[in-house]
Order: C-alpha cells, then sequence, then structure tokens
C-alpha cells in the first residue's frame, strides 16, 4: 500500500511531471480523437502516427538536439505530407483510400526507421533517447517537456471549443454543412491539422504504432455510454486520463513495464468493458434486454392460453391444471411451472391448491394478448394481401410488441372487426 | 390470388420474410412461378425486390420460410441457376478482360481445383458472341461503357447454362440499343424454356417485355401473368402509398430487438 | 554470400507478402493486412514461451490462429458491438500489439526478442543463423529455408485456389450463389496472411511486412489491368525493391528493413508517374493531345 500513498500523494516532482504529463497527452489526443472517430478518419490518425516518425529525425538532423520545438515542426511538416500524399493517391490514381493509408504509413515509417539508425550509428552523443519516439516516453518526461505540451494541448482544446459546433455538424451531414455555406473545406484543413499536432504531442506518451489507440480507443469506448457529442467529448477525456494515470502508475511500481503499451492497455479494456456493459448500446445490456422480453412473452403465451381455455368453456375464472394448459398449447412442464408462479407473483394468476386461475388483470391481459393477435392477423390479410394460412407466426409475435397507440390505429384501420380471418371472435374490453 | 400453375414450378417461395437488423423488409411472400417465362419483379424503392432475389437464391438469411426451385431446396440446384448482380456491386476497376470475367460463369461447373479448359473458353467465348461482345474479348473490363459491362454480365450468367436467372436491374444505365439487345436475347431464352426474372425500374415497358409480373412492395401485392396482374388497381396499391402501420411496426421490432418469430420451426424439407 | 543470403530473404519475403497482397488491397482491406502484421506479436511470444525455441510449426500454427482470432475479433466489433469499421480494425490491432510488447518485457530474460526488432527486424542477422549439419557442413541460414517453404505454399495456395480466391475477390456475391463460400476463403486467405507475417516478422518486423504487402502489390496494381500479370509484377516489383533497399541500407550504414519500405515508396511513384496505362503523366499528355486535336 506504501508505494499507492507515496505515488499519489505526488510528493516527488518526478512523478507529478509524469502522471500530469501523461494524463494531458492521453486526455488532448482523446478529445481530438473524438473527432477523428466521429469524421471515420481512425486509420488516417494511425497513418499520421507512422509519418511523422521521419519528421522527428529530420528535425534532430537539422538542428542538431533534441528540443522539443525542432521535432514538433519537423513531425508536423511529415505529418501533413502523409496525409497530402495519402489524399492525392487516392483522388488521382485508381488506388483505393485503404491501400493508399497503408502503402504511406510504412513507407514514411519505413525512411523514419533509416534515419533513426543511420543517426545511432552517426556517434552524435545528444541522440539518446530519440527511439523514445517509437514507444513513448511517457515515464521519462520532465518538467520542460510539460510546458511544450502543455501549451500544444491548450491550443488544441481552444480550438476544438471554439469549432465544436462545425465539426460536429461536419461530422454528421457534410453535405448540409457545405450547403448552409460553412467552408467545409477549411474546417477540414483545422480538423486535420489539429490530429496531427495530437499525434505529434501524443506519440510522446505512447510511441508512433500504438498511437492510433489514444486517438480512437477513447473516443469508441464513449461511444457505447452516449447519443450527445459534448458528453462523449469529456467521457473520451477522461477515459484518456485515466488511462494515462494508470499507466504511469503501473510503471511507477513495476520499473521495467514500459508505460505506453500498458496505457494502451488500460484504454482497451475500459472500451472492452464498454462495448460488453454499457447500457442500451452495450452486448451483455442488449442480451439482458433480450431475456427481459423473452420472459415478457412466456408470461403473455401462458396468459393468452389460459384466456383460450376460458373461451372455450365460456368462462375465463375456472381453475385449471398445469396439465390443461399443456394440453391446450405445449409448454415444457418446468418452465410452465416457473412462469405460473412469477404470474402469480405479479397477480396475473391465484393458486388454488394444484389449480390455477386468472385474477380479473389476467383475464384482461390475456384478452388483450388474443384481440391483437388476431388483429394483426385481420390486417395482414386485409391489407398486406397474406394468405391467411400464414399470418399466425407474425402475429404470435407481433401480440407481444404492439404499443396501446398502434394497438388503437390498427383497430381504427380495421374498423373495429368482430371476427378475425378464421371466423374467431375479436374480443373487446367491455364494461363489466 | 394468383393463377394456380399445373406444372412443376420453376420457383416456389413459401412464406418468406426476410429481415434486416430484426426490420422485416418483406413480409411473407408466397409466390409460383411457371418455367419458361420471362418475369418482371417491380415496385418502388426499397420495396425489396433485390432482396427477394438474394433471399431466393441464399444469398441472405431467412428469418421464415423457404423456397424451392423445380422442387428442390436451391443447394440441390445450385448449378441450375444464375445470378447477374447489380452493375454497381462491383469494382470494374478490377484487373481482368472481359473473357475472365465470362469464364467466372464456368467456375461453379469446374468445382475446386478444376482449370478452365478449351472447353469453358469456347462456351464463354459463344456466349458473348450471343451478346455481341466477341470483338471485345481481351478488352479491359475497366474501359467498358456501361452498357458493355452489363453485356457482360449478361454473358457470364449465360456461360453458367443454367435454368433460371436471376437479374438485379440490367436495364440500369445502359444505352436504348443494348436494352433493346438485351431484351431480344432474354425472350429468346424463354423460348428454349429458361426462366428469367428481372428486378425492372421503368414501367411503361413492362407490359411489352414481361409474360409475368411480380408487384412488390414489401409484401407481395400481386403475382400472375401481365395482362391479368399488371392492372391500373394494382399499381396503385403497389406505388401508392406506403403501408404506415406495417412500418412502424418494423421499427418497432428492430427498437426493441425483439426475437422476431420465436418458437417457430423451420419447415422440413 | 551474406549480401546474397540477405537479399534472397528479404526477395523471398517480398514474394509472398506481394502474392497476398495482390488480393488483400483488391478486396480494400489492405488495412486488415496491416492490423494481422501488428496482432500476431502476442502470438509469437507466447508460442515462443510454449515451445521454447523460434522455428517450430507450433509457432506458425499458433500465430495463423492469432491472425484468424484478429480478423474475426475486427467483425465482432463492427457487427456485434456495432462499431465502425475504421475503428474496430484501429482497436483490436493497437490492443493486441501493446500485450505483445507487455509480454517481451514482462519475459524480457526467456524471450529472445526486443521492442526494436518487432517494429523494424534483424534482416541483417539472416546469415548468422545457418543450419549446420553434424559434419558441419553449411546449408544456408535458415530464415531462407523457412521462408523458401512459405513462398512455395503460398504459390501452391493461390494456384489451386485460384478461381475461387479471384470470384470471391471480384464478386462475392455472384461467387456465394455459384455456391462458393465467400466467408470460407476470406478466412483462409487472412491465415495465409498471418502465416506468412509471422514467418516474415523475425527477419523484417512489422512495419516492413506491411510495406511489402501493400507496396508492390499498389505498384503492380498501376502497371496492368490483367491479375495474372499483377501477381507477377508484384513478385518482380518485390525483388526490385530488396536488392535496391539493400544496397541503399548498405550505403548508408542504416536499416535494411527501412530502406526496402522507402525503396517501395519510391517504386511506387514511379509507377505512379510513369506507368504506361495508369501513370498520371501519359495521362496529363494523353489529355492534352486530346484537346489539341480537338482544338
Amino acid at each position: 500500500m506504501n508505494t499507492l500513498t507515496d505515488f499519489f500523494s505526488f510528493s516527488d516532482p518526478n512523478i507529478r511531471f509524469v502522471v500530469i504529463g501523461a494524463m494531458l497527452l492521453t486526455a488532448s489526443s482523446a478529445i481530438v480523437g473524438t473527432f477523428t472517430f466521429l469524421h471515420k478518419k481512425s486509420l488516417v490518425g494511425d497513418a499520421i502516427a507512422h509519418a511523422v516518425l521521419p519528421g522527428i529525425c529530420l528535425g534532430f538532423i537539422l538542428s542538431g538536439t533534441k528540443n522539443p520545438a525542432y521535432l514538433i515542426i519537423g513531425a508536423f511538416i511529415t505529418g501533413w505530407l502523409s496525409l497530402a500524399a495519402v489524399e492525392f493517391i487516392t483522388r488521382r490514381t485508381r488506388i483505393k483510400e485503404d491501400t493508399a493509408i497503408g502503402l504511406v504509413l510504412s513507407v514514411f515509417f519505413g525512411i523514419g526507421i533509416v534515419m533513426l539508425t543511420v543517426i545511432q550509428k552517426s556517434g552524435n552523443a545528444a541522440q539518446s533517447g530519440l527511439d523514445h519516439f517509437l514507444f513513448g516516453k511517457a515515464a521519462a518526461l520532465v518538467g520542460e517537456d510539460l510546458m511544450v505540451f502543455g501549451t500544444v494541448a491548450v491550443i488544441l482544446l481552444f480550438c476544438v471549443f471554439l469549432l465544436f459546433k462545425e465539426f460536429s455538424l461536419l461530422a454528421f451531414d457534410k453535405a448540409y454543412a457545405q450547403s448552409i455555406g460553412l467552408p467545409v473545406r477549411r474546417i477540414e484543413l483545422v480538423l486535420t491539422s489539429l490530429i496531427v499536432l495530437a499525434v505529434v504531442i501524443g506519440i510522446q506518451a505512447v510511441g508512433v504504432v500504438l498511437m492510433a489507440a489514444i486517438l480512437i480507443t477513447p473516443a469508441a469506448a464513449a461511444r457505447f455510454w452516449t447519443h450527445r457529442i459534448s458528453v462523449m467529448v469529456l467521457l473520451a477525456s477522461l477515459f484518456g486520463a485515466f488511462s494515462g494515470l494508470a499507466g504511469a502508475y503501473i510503471s511507477y511500481i513495476a520499473p521495467a513495464m514500459p508505460t505506453g503499451p500498458w496505457i494502451v492497455i488500460v484504454i482497451s479494456t475500459i472500451a472492452f468493458i464498454s462495448f460488453f456493459l454499457a447500457p442500451r448500446r452495450g452486448v451483455i445490456s442488449r442480451m439482458i434486454r433480450q431475456r427481459a422480453i423473452r420472459r415478457t412473452i412466456n408470461n403473455e403465451n401462458v396468459l393468452k392460453t389460459l384466456y383460450q381455455l376460458g373461451e372455450e368453456s365460456k368462462n375465463f375464472f375456472l381453475p385449471r391444471t398445469e396439465a390443461d394448459i399443456i394440453h391446450k398449447r405445449s409448454y415444457p412442464s418446468p418452465l410452465l411451472t416457473a412462469v405460473l408462479h412469477r404470474l402469480r407473483r405479479q397477480g396475473y394468476v391465484e393458486r388454488i391448491g394444484t389449480t390455477w386461475q386468472l385474477t380479473e388483470e389476467g383475464m384482461s391481459r390475456g384478452q388483450r394478448v388474443v384481440r391483437i393477435h388476431r388483429l394483426w392477423e385481420l390486417y395482414l390479410t386485409t391489407h398486406v394481401n397474406i394468405a391467411p394460412d400464414h399470418v399466425h407466426d407474425d402475429a404470435d409475435t407481433i401480440e407481444h410488441l404492439l404499443t396501446p397507440e398502434l394497438e388503437t390505429e390498427l383497430e381504427r384501420l380495421l374498423n373495429y372487426p368482430t371476427v378475425d380471418p378464421h371466423q374467431a371472435e375479436i374480443p373487446y374490453k367491455k364494461p363489466v | 390470388m394468383q393463377p394456380e400453375i399445373t406444372t412443376t414450378p420453376a420457383l416456389e417461395v413459401h412464406d418468406l420474410t426476410v429481415a434486416f437488423d430484426r426490420k422485416p423488409v418483406l413480409w411473407n411472400i408466397d409466390l409460383k412461378l411457371p418455367a419458361g417465362k420471362l418475369i418482371g419483379i417491380i415496385g418502388p424503392n426499397g420495396a425489396g425486390k433485390s432482396t427477394l432475389i438474394k433471399a431466393t437464391m441464399g444469398l441472405l438469411p431467412l428469418s421464415s420460410g423457404y423456397v424451392r426451385l423445380y422442387d428442390q431446396p436451391i443447394d440441390n440446384v445450385r448449378n441450375r441457376i444464375s445470378y447477374v448482380p447489380q452493375r454497381e456491386s462491383v469494382d470494374w476497376d478490377f484487373p481482368a478482360s472481359v473473357m475472365d470475367v465470362v469464364l467466372m460463369g464456368r467456375y461453379g461447373k469446374l468445382g475446386l481445383f478444376r482449370r478452365v479448359r478449351q472447353a469453358d473458353r469456347d462456351v464463354a467465348l459463344d456466349c458473348l458472341r450471343k451478346v455481341g461482345m466477341e470483338a471485345y474479348a481481351n478488352r479491359q473490363i475497366s474501359q467498358l461503357s456501361g452498357g458493355q459491362q452489363q453485356r457482360t454480365f449478361l454473358a457470364r450468367a449465360l456461360a453458367q447454362q443454367a435454368d433460371i436467372y436471376f437479374m438485379d436491374e440490367p436495364f440500369a444505365g445502359v444505352d436504348a440499343a443494348t436494352e433493346k439487345a438485351i431484351i431480344g436475347l432474354l425472350q429468346a431464352m424463354t423460348e428454349a424454356q429458361k426462366t428469367v426474372i428481372v428486378v425492372h425500374h421503368d414501367l411503361q415497358s413492362v407490359t411489352h417485355y414481361f409474360d409475368w409480373v411480380i408487384m412488390l412492395n414489401t409484401r407481395l401485392v400481386a403475382c400472375g401473368p401481365t395482362e391479368t396482374t399488371f392492372t391500373q388497381q394494382n399499381l396503385q396499391e403497389t406505388y401508392g402509398g406506403k403501408l404506415t402501420l406495417l412500418s412502424d411496426v418494423g421499427d418497432l421490432i428492430r427498437r426493441e430487438n425483439f426475437p422476431n418469430r420465436e418458437g417457430v420451426s423451420k419447415p422440413v424439407l | 554470400m551474406n549480401d546474397l543470403y540477405i537479399i534472397l530473404t528479404a526477395s523471398l519475403v517480398a514474394c509472398s507478402c506481394g502474392l497476398l497482397g495482390c488480393f488483400l488491397i483488391l478486396r480494400k482491406m489492405a488495412m486488415v493486412g496491416d492490423a494481422i502484421s501488428h496482432a500476431v506479436l502476442p502470438g509469437i511470444v507466447i508460442a515462443f514461451l510454449v515451445s521454447g525455441s523460434r522455428d517450430s510449426v507450433t509457432m506458425l500454427a499458433g500465430a495463423s490462429l492469432i491472425g484468424m482470432l484478429t480478423t474475426f475479433l475486427i467483425e465482432f466489433l463492427h457487427k456485434k458491438a456495432r462499431l465502425q469499421t475504421d475503428a474496430s480494425i484501429g482497436v483490436t490491432f493497437t490492443c493486441l500489439f501493446a500485450i505483445g510488447v507487455v509480454l517481451i518485457s514482462l519475459f524480457a530474460g526467456k524471450v529472445d526478442l526486443d521492442q526494436d526488432c518487432v517494429l523494424y527486424g534483424e534482416i541483417a542477422y539472416v546469415p548468422l543463423d545457418m543450419i549446420l549439419s553434424p559434419t558441419g557442413l553449411i546449408f544456408g541460414p535458415r530464415a531462407l529455408y523457412i521462408m523458401g517453404a512459405i513462398f512455395i505454399a503460398i504459390v501452391l495456395f493461390i494456384t489451386f485456389g485460384y478461381k475461387e480466391l479471384l470470384l470471391t475477390t471480384f464478386d462475392p456475391a455472384f461467387a456465394s450463389a455459384l455456391g462458393i463460400s465467400a466467408t470460407f476463403w476470406h478466412y483462409l486467405l487472412m491465415g495465409a496472411v498471418s502465416a506468412t507475417t509471422v514467418a516474415s516478422f523475425e527477419s523484417v518486423g512489422a512495419i516492413l511486412v506491411v510495406a511489402l504487402l501493400i507496396g508492390p502489390a499498389a505498384t503492380a496494381y498501376l502497371l496492368t489491368d490483367n491479375f495474372l500479370v499483377m501477381l507477377i509484377l508484384a513478385c518482380v516489383a518485390g525483388v526490385l525493391v530488396s536488392i535496391s533497399g539493400y544496397y541503399i541500407a548498405v550505403w548508408l550504414d542504416g536499416s535494411i528493413a527501412g530502406a526496402i519500405a522507402g525503396m517501395t515508396g519510391l517504386l511506387f511513384t514511379l509507377a505512379m508517374l510513369f506507368s504506361p496505362t495508369h501513370g498520371l503523366l501519359f495521362k496529363k499528355l494523353r489529355t492534352t493531345s486530346d484537346e489539341v486535336s480537338s482544338a
């Protein structure tokens, strides 16, 4: 526990730099990344990330120092160049965009690697640490770096804040944005510059190969929790900052561990948790909803069967054995028992000895299901031209689904009919 | 509702429902089509015309129902069916010649590992001749006009030497001469007892082109011989107004992630 | 002699990748190839730990599995979690690559791999690992044999599956109508890409694999309209960049893999400008001469 308190007291200035630096880098990348994601340019971000390497090396060769300002300028230039190359190739040749991205990415990176190895062998003492750009150096950030990254991050945030509504509109409907006279081309140019800038400082944290992760993954995770872009940007930056913090902590307790990859693992974990657990959009919550629906279907089917038995004997409140119910419509016996107990708890049936009896509510709900079933069958035969012997299965689904509004609409459309295509009576709620 | 077909139908579609993302785009379609006829599928945009032929060929999963061709399940008669997809569905920048594409029609007959033989080339060339493209056999497909692309696809379908042909908008974006040539060819095919099913857009030409029509708008409106089926009333029903309730319910199924057709046992074939 | 070994190995990698790359770029799946080449890293490390050596069939098999898993994961995220394709590719490969790098640090003592080697390989060391007979006879570098075997396997795969690969690439719907499963061939191809990536990984690293998967194929695509010729040209381009890249690297005293990747870019640019059929220069000449003749 000691390490935990040591770490979070932030008394060590080095820890302070690393934590603030890592969180700043990941959060600002995540914010810009949200728009990269929404503009469906995730892989373009990846290409830029790889393409800044030669720029960094060039910046170093020309300036002879590792001053971040020079390196950033160099990176910015080649980052932009790579984008221009992708766009040129896609527009002017028969090469498709994905191929152009992959090609530019690997070629720029290859050239960067050659330059890096040449620099390393040149014997220039200042070069040591340049290869940090490959995998990031979040754990080795110092105060001087923070000044530069802080400034860039502020510029990024300011631009995003200023152009928030334009970026959002463009992501949603470019043609419309054009039609209302927005300077689409120029706004895109600004966004692209922001991506390049975010990449240039982000690679300090995780390196070129994993850069795409801190750009895209927070946004992808955030997408599962909200439909609003502003909330999404906020969530993405929180996810990003948290993974930066976690990465810094992990490399604090295990110094041999690379910070960048851990940041990525943390943010990926958040993303996968989101994919599965997020309410509404998450895979698991969708499964839970499915189960709930299936349960409702089972409930209503049993009520329907009890109602139909009542129709046959002209008495809806006779007690029925489970065998009676199964005889009318086959259910696996344990399922039926479970469903009946659930219905009893909900007040739709009562248990009398070993038999079951509909309550007033149960009768009315069973009646509604039967009514919708028969109305839908009638609708399908009269309005949709479907043969009477094919409408039953559809009605079996729709009877559980129809909202009261659609039910009323259906009754009105069919003019309150009394019999279905199979000459069964369509029951309406009668005033008792 | 639909006239009885006395002989074995070329195609029987029974209670077919197809859903995208759970929303039904075709509701309970029942059809029987006779052999040796030129059959048009018509209906407004989004009526499910392409979906119907894709589902029939087993390219899309069915939510319900089954399809039989010549009274057989589709997988038993794959080599008797042929498909002409929409022209835009492929990348015409693909490095291939007209001949290469037409030879693809022979792949189903050849089976795994077997290579294309001279006999296949002869068939392919013969098919190219039928569509008036023999001069273009070695032309790169990226250099073809829209009409020539369509003829190439048609030749590929012919090279399959099938009995039933599904064509997805073969007249879209082709010139008048090509359209005339194609329709002549299709009529000749039906005279040779081939069944040709065509997704079609242009209502003006329906009565000139087709023996039968299928009128579709997410549900089957009518299906039968053109002269008795292609009526003002059926047209009104096909094109005039959507069934709002039906599409509302479809949207509801998708929104609620509803398990469509739970517990329906698949019909045993 | 060492020069020859290195160039030969690089050429075999380039040809294997170039052949598969032709299918990848025509299927618009270049970035899936990129993702696989990164994602096999954890597979390699785990196989390494399990088998304890580099040259094992387990490694190839295991990593091919990981490659197909990557493909599956991308599709899963896209279809089940409804994430857009580009993002599902990005999320998947960065996550797996990060796991791989962490595994390497975690088992630094046990795994004879380092981060740099992962990125740009150690093709210069190819001649250091020779196969020797018990009597001391030198048969040549191990990597050369492995890549030779992979190359032959790929050529056989493409020869025997030519029709099916071609058709499922050009028109998957038509293929399905014929009863040829597009999904089956899709996964088979991805398996082949993974196996090639793994085998090439050590010699050339993740990035060069991407460069060789995409570069030569893209170059060939600009030079011909015949698929068979495209396959051959991709191989030729692969050999050309291997040779020129090697000598440039020697001249600069820099990374060989990086130089080869750089050369694929140069070759592509040349093809883009000067290709007789699709080159920008000739297109330009043609349009100007058209203008002149029409005027």
